[in-house]
């Protein structure tokens, strides 16, 4: 399967702002910033 | 026409890489200069606790005792999933994307190769530059485990520290924290430069544990850049 060569930015951005996103919503965020 | 088109799509690739390490070079630059600035120092945490890598060192004793290491916070894990997510669906995209020791390192090793005699480097060339140099296959390869056994003795050592293991010797917190505080630190910095000017990403190839994890995703991860791409065709396999 081919993919357009200027998706693979957009893919690792989105990829790591899941996975930050995900894991600030499970609780896993620095004391500090917790309400 | 398709080689003219891959070539420009090729070089707007790399300009959005370049834009991509310039935002992680003043990103971690500004995690690093918050201490500076009066009652800035505790805010988001330590300059560790932004650390993908932190993570791993102090995962034993979260697991252990409920407790993170000093220096380190539960924000560890939540930017190794961010990492561990980019890993999972492209390999160590991480490290030539959006790490910024491997963008200084890059740079550096630019800079020697302006050093060593060549004016412009073209990417995937053979350089006819002396600087950065390259190490022997005999020594290369062998080298290359040197990232594993780190990684292996970073999670030993993390079950008996009270610290990060690598808290002392962090090349990371050596050029952005902007705490150069012991001789140890000065010691890092210095040849995390020298290193890097006499071997192009020296760090990533043969020390980096992080480097060493998240190599292990290259095996299952979808989405890889094609070598076919490298060689200027815009073909990208799933």
């Amino acid at each position: 399967m081919k993919i357009d060569p200027y998706n693979y930015p957009i893919i690792i951005i989105l990829a790591f702002v899941i996975g930050l996103t995900l894991a600030l919503a499970l609780g896993f965020q620095s004391p500090a910033w917790e309400s | 026409m398709t080689t003219q088109r891959s070539t420009k799509e090729r070089k707007s690739l790399m300009l959005i890489r370049k834009w991509m390490l310039g935002f992680a070079v003043i990103g971690t630059f500004l995690i690093g200069i918050r201490h500076l600035f009066p009652g800035e120092a505790a805010s988001g945490g330590a300059f560790d606790a932004f650390c993908p890598f932190g993570a791993i060192e102090t995962a034993w004793a979260y697991l252990t005792s409920g407790q993170t290491l000093k220096t380190t916070s539960l924000l560890n894990f939540a930017i190794f999933s961010g990492v561990l997510a980019v890993s999972l669906v492209a390999g160590r995209a991480f490290c030539g994307w959006m790490c910024p020791l491997g963008a200084v390192q890059e740079w550096l090793a630019s800079f020697a190769r302006r050093l060593g005699g060549e004016k412009r480097h073209v990417r995937g060339k053979r350089t006819k530059a002396w600087l950065p140099l390259s190490l022997p296959i005999g020594l290369d390869r062998p080298l290359r485990y040197a990232k594993y056994v780190i990684l292996g003795l970073v999670i030993l050592f993390s079950a008996f520290t009270v610290y990060p293991p690598l808290h002392s010797f962090c090349p990371v917190r050596a050029v952005f924290s902007f705490k150069l505080n012991t001789g140890l630190m000065w010691s890092v910095l210095i040849t995390f430069i020298g290193t890097s000017l006499l071997v192009e990403r020296v760090w990533c190839k043969y020390l980096c544990p992080l480097g060493a994890t998240l190599a292990i995703f290259n095996k299952v991860s979808p989405v890889r850049l094609s070598a076919r791409f490298q060689s200027l065709q815009p073909l990208w396999a799933l």
